[in-house]
């Protein structure tokens, strides 16, 4: 990015323009409460999912990525390990990281669809009287009971609680 | 490599300790961040490492066996003091070369890249430069040393957001290329979450917490429960500060298994860097150090 | 712009020292200004110095070669003369200055800015350590101020040479003394000194600048006041030296008829019981003849011109002697300061 005389810095000038040679850059939710690393492994799969990367694309290079948010390089390192034991991503010495395979993409109208559906779900979870709170522990339980039964491990850390037992 | 090692370190001014029995090992290739209040100690800490002050009591070493002050940890060591000295009447190019004349090392490419990269122009004085300029040029001229390890002793207080983030983003990228270790003194707590891997809190000059973040941040959770059974459960915890209303209390505990579930009635939540140290800061009693190991072998640390 | 050593890995660089000639670049490039300053005012003050030099050595050349010395034509081929004697004595005084100027212009703000700035953090933590940055610092313009101000003081003898070929004064007066030989380098050098360590001391510029200034003028008060004519003991003479070559008197007393010496109270006393001729005369002597009539003679303690080197050296030493334990112990305070 570059600083005019005042400090203050130009735009970006389109999409890809300072990002270098990836087609995705990173952006950081602060406030979301889920580690960095997590966010960018998240940003990797959904940019899949939505088809912005293709397999052969370039991950942005770690050098971008920290200048363009001022995080750690461990944190990015530790994002791209995770997609490389995910089997999403692959380290090519000397040239980068780069995406191996895909995800099962959703189309835009199918994702569509989803959403519709979810919110017909949630205007009926309302009427039975649940806050949304209330409907966001049963959902996160359910996504718990989901990923279990599928047999793939819990990420633990990514979870925002988890009650115990009441006595 | 210990990029910094001190045992029982202090130093006094008259009859005011600054710093008091400060025994730490940080380790390189890491982003160490140095927290706490004003006064805490954390400048004299800084300065003790790069050879501006002497200990009154206790010993520090840098990189590895150097002693601070000595032309390899000087050569070493790239530090940029509070508030970003510079020579202000001297223009930017004539900066870099006093810095050139006074070194060894120096990559007059690399730093003339640099502030090319950051639209800091060559002819102009650096007492008109803006803030977020003066502390970036502080930063080149350090880096252009190539040291080890760089110390910066509050680098982001007197700087507006933009320039901070840009600012934090020159210092990662440096991490990033050239693998450099970083201690950086800093009471801007939220932004120190996104960038440090080594934490540091001190607190009327002695050290509280000394560890990796990822450990502190696995071995440290918020548990909510019923206030009644606080006292009772704070018994069989590691409470490290305990708040709370009449009906519901928190306690930030520390607990040796990460993913340990809460006992029964709590409900248990990660806790964010700020959390943990605000809580330690609040407990002057409380300490999250490392365990007794050899001084030379940090690696041993990390469980 | 070539790199000076290859950014290679820590550790490939040699552990040479970080040679002087950077160092003085360094130096020079920090306090060219104060440098452009001092350069400026003594070439200033010595274009002066040659041109009225050439001007008065022209006029005295007319005032020697005029016969016969004394008559009426001489006297007034001999009056520019003098009016340059009356502009070179005003100068004279005005051109104490230049050390203390030096002293608290280059000397004070040496190392006190530094300290007064911050900036000492930057300059102590480089790669060239603080001993080998103080001493170029302090090593380097030590010898520039004093090389300046001995160059300075040549042409000033030269300029006032032909007033002490007409002894209009003698080499040992108070005034003249310091402005020349070694002496005037030397104050110079312990004006610098002085500066330097009232800087590492003061930490601040400006109250820095003060105390030099202060110490500086009372020390120099000081040995010409009291000082300089203990430097040998000074020889004792009836009535009032000889005036060939013009010597310089430190003390003149009576001795009374009892031998003891006579206070001024009583030799006022003498005097007001003298005849109104010998009161009211023109002529000095007629007071003393007078005195010594009624056994009350002068005596007077001086110090010969042909001392003048031997005080040069005295005095020069102990300054310079002076100046090399404050820089050192400037020197001292910096690498030891924690």
């Amino acid at each position: 990015m570059k600083i005019d005389k005042e400090g203050r810095s130009e735009g970006a000038a389109g999409p890809g323009a300072g990002a270098g040679r990836s087609p995705i850059e990173f952006r950081l939710d602060p406030a979301s409460g889920v580690p960095t690393y997590l966010q960018l492994v998240h940003q990797v799969e959904h940019a899949l999912r939505l088809g912005y990367l293709q397999p052969g694309d370039q991950l942005p290079r770690i050098r971008d990525a920290v200048a363009g948010l001022a995080i750690n390089p461990n944190t990015v390192l530790k994002a791209y390990r995770e997609l490389e034991h995910k089997g999403l991503a692959a380290g090519r010495p000397g040239q980068g990281t780069f995406v191996e395979a895909t995800l099962d993409q959703v189309a835009l109208p199918q994702l569509a669809t989803l959403r519709r559906s979810l919110l017909g779900w949630l205007a009926t979870a309302q009427s039975a009287g649940l806050d949304e709170d209330g409907i966001v522990a049963l959902m996160t339980s359910a996504l718990r009971d989901f990923r279990e039964r599928r047999g793939s491990p819990a990420a633990g850390r990514g979870a925002p609680s988890q009650t115990g037992e009441v006595a | 490599m210990n990029v910094i090692e001190c045992g029982g370190l202090g130093k006094r001014y008259h009859r005011a300790w600054a710093l008091r029995d400060c025994t730490v090992a940080i380790p390189g290739g890491r982003v160490v961040a140095l927290v706490g209040p004003n006064g805490a100690g954390k400048t004299t800490l800084l300065h003790l490492a790069v050879g501006l002050l002497a200990p009154t009591a206790g010993r520090i070493s840098v990189l590895g066996r150097e002693q601070p002050g000595s032309p390899a940890a000087l050569d070493g060591i790239g530090f940029v003091a509070q508030d970003a000295p510079l020579y202000k009447n001297l223009p930017v190019a004539d900066m870099l070369h006093v810095t050139r004349n006074l070194n060894r090392r120096w990559d007059q490419q690399h730093a003339q890249a640099r502030l090319a990269e950051l639209g800091i122009p060559l002819a102009k004085k650096v007492g008109k430069l803006s803030g977020g300029q003066q502390a970036q040029l502080a930063l080149t001229v350090a880096l252009a040393r190539h040291p080890q390890l760089l110390v910066l002793d509050e680098p982001l207080a007197m700087l507006d957001p933009l320039a901070r983030h840009d600012f934090m983003a020159g210092v990662m990228a440096a991490v990033a290329e050239e693998g450099i270790t970083v201690v950086l003194s800093s009471h801007a707590l939220a932004e120190l979450e996104r960038v440090a891997d080594y934490l540091i809190v001190l607190a009327r000059g002695r050290v509280q917490v000394a560890g990796e973040v990822e450990d502190l941040l696995a071995t440290h959770r918020t548990f909510t429960g019923p206030a009644s059974q606080a006292l009772d459960d704070s018994e069989r915890l590691r409470v490290v500060h305990a708040r709370g209303g009449q009906a519901q209390a928190h306690l930030l505990v520390r607990t040796d298994r990460p993913g340990q579930p809460p006992p029964g009635g709590w409900e248990s939540h990660p806790v964010s860097l700020e959390e943990l140290v605000l809580a330690y800061l609040r407990e002057p009693e409380a300490a999250a150090l490392p365990g007794p190991r050899p001084l030379r072998d940090a690696t041993a640390m990390t469980s | 712009m070539t790199a000076l050593t290859a950014p290679g890995r820590p550790g490939t660089a040699r552990r040479r020292p970080v040679p002087w000639p950077r160092l003085a670049w360094v130096t020079w490039r920090q306090h060219r200004v104060a440098l452009a300053g001092v350069a400026a005012l003594l070439g200033g003050l010595a274009l002066y110095l040659l041109i009225m030099g050439l001007k008065i050595h022209s006029a005295y050349l007319a005032v020697a070669s005029c016969h016969p010395a004394g008559s009426a034509v001489c006297e007034v081929t001999g009056r520019p003369f003098s009016s340059y004697y009356h502009t070179a004595q005003e100068m004279t005084i005005l051109l104490h200055v230049i050390p203390v100027l030096i002293g608290v212009f280059v000397g004070a703000p040496l190392l006190a800015r530094e300290l007064e700035t911050g900036t000492f953090r930057f300059a102590w933590t480089q790669g060239c350590g603080r001993l080998r940055w103080v001493v170029a610092k302090l090593a380097l313009l030590a010898i520039a101020v004093t090389a300046a101000a001995g160059a300075f003081s040549l042409l000033f003898s030269w300029y006032y040479q032909p007033f002490f070929a007409e002894r209009f004064d003698g080499v040992l007066a108070p005034q003249l003394f310091d402005m020349r030989g070694v002496d005037f380098a030397a104050w110079a050098l312990a004006a610098f000194a002085i500066g330097a360590i009232a800087g590492v001391l003061i930490k601040r510029t400006v109250p820095a600048m003060a105390a030099s200034l202060a110490i500086w003028t009372g020390l120099d008060f000081g040995t010409f006041l009291f000082l300089r004519k203990h430097y040998q003991a000074p020889l004792v003479v009836k009535g009032s030296p000889s005036y060939n070559n013009p010597p310089w008197v430190t003390s003149q007393w009576y001795i009374g008829p009892n031998g003891a010496t006579a206070n001024q109270q009583t030799i006022r006393n003498v005097i007001a019981h003298a005849p109104a001729t010998v009161r009211n005369s023109l002529n000095p002597n007629a007071a003393t003849a007078y005195l010594s009539a009624h056994h009350y003679t002068q005596w007077s303690a001086y110090q010969p011109e042909i001392r003048f080197w031997h005080f040069q050296l005295i005095e020069g030493g102990w300054l310079l002697l002076l100046s090399l334990l404050l820089i050192g112990a400037a020197i001292w305070l910096v690498r030891r300061r924690a």
